[in-house]
């Protein structure tokens, strides 16, 4: 009697063990209902609020009424997406245009199609200082240690920003491959005085 | 969104050092977009609805974040947007790439004409851009 109460027991929580994997398996967009035989689209995301065109798509249902069944796949950094997409793994995928333009020259069998967002009066990605430091303009940064990614864009946005205060890349110091995976990393580095700003 | 958090502020915004920075690109493999043209014609129509609903429709749209990201609630309510047009001016492309090419980040002043393929774009938005 012991034995078979175990045993479903033992069969209950297999059951549901498989039923956990198999939806926390699932991509984005997938467990939806809807969508029937379209076409999949397989588009990489980033988990970012720069991708919300992306999820107004699924969840406005506008991609499933275009013709086609998008689902989104995480796949961390960009260089990854690429060779993820010119697998065949994933479909589509974002580029920089800095990238794009490194991938010109090297004549890369890729196309961008549409761009996904260009900056405005209201952005606040740019270049970032911590609350307590003393940095008010581009024109004192001078000593500044600055964390970046160390991407091109990063580093012509920050090199551009330097020669409109008057200054060069010699001037501050630049910790490259600063890229934490959310904000609360950057709040981290900067109230512990690591770094006096970061771009973002 | 670290502002709002009080760790800190901002000291230029991409826009104030570069107006209209061009963030990123949805791109194909040249081998898919022969093969499967219809799905990116129908993948651009969505996303272009996507934009006209963002902006129209913000903070309904916001609202759809918390899903996708690990960014909380109250955040993904403030946080600043991009602005979206499926098709930059090639004066601002190339503007960005001069940049680059000036500090010595990329090395000559390639076109990157054939690495870009509008077609896929709704006609009306085509003709608009040029």
């Amino acid at each position: 009697m012991q034995r078979r109460v175990k045993r479903t027991l033992f069969s209950r929580c297999l059951l549901v063990s498989i039923v956990v994997l198999f939806v926390a398996g699932l991509p984005v967009g997938a467990a939806a209902d809807g969508g029937g035989d379209l076409p999949v689209v397989k588009v990489v995301y980033w988990r970012s609020i720069d991708d919300l065109p992306l999820y107004v798509g699924v969840e406005k249902g506008y991609f499933e009424a275009a013709g086609i069944k998008v689902k989104l796949e995480f796949i961390k950094g960009e260089e990854n997406a690429l060779a993820g997409v010119i697998r065949g793994d994933v479909d589509a995928g974002y580029i920089s245009l800095a990238s794009l333009i490194k991938l010109a020259e090297r004549k890369a069998p890729i196309k961008v199609v549409m761009w996904m967002g260009h900056a405005h009066p209201g952005t606040k990605c740019g270049i970032h200082v911590g609350a307590q430091t003393g940095y008010q303009s581009l024109a004192d940064v001078k000593g500044m240690r600055l964390a970046s990614s160390g991407s091109i864009n990063s580093k012509t946005m920050l090199t551009h920003a330097l020669a409109k205060g008057g200054h060069t890349m010699k001037d501050i110091r630049a910790l490259w491959g600063g890229t934490p995976d959310n904000p609360m990393q950057y709040e981290a580095a900067l109230r512990s005085g690591g770094i006096d700003g970061f771009i973002v | 969104m670290l502002e709002s958090h009080g760790a800190s502020r901002i000291l230029a915004s991409f826009h104030d050092i570069v107006p209209n920075w061009i963030f990123a690109g949805l791109y194909f493999s040249q081998k898919y977009i022969d093969q499967h043209p219809d799905n990116i014609r129908k993948m651009a129509d969505g996303l272009v609805k996507a934009y006209n609903f963002i902006a129209t429709h913000e903070t309904e749209a916001r609202r759809f974040l918390p899903k996708y990201t690990n960014v909380e609630e109250d955040l993904c309510m403030i946080a600043a947007l991009r602005e979206y047009a499926p098709i930059e001016p090639m004066e601002r492309i190339n503007q960005q790439r001069d940049l680059m090419v000036q500090y010595g980040y990329i090395k000559s002043k390639i076109s990157i004409d054939h690495m870009l393929d509008y077609r896929f774009v709704p006609q009306a938005l085509r003709q608009e851009a040029n």
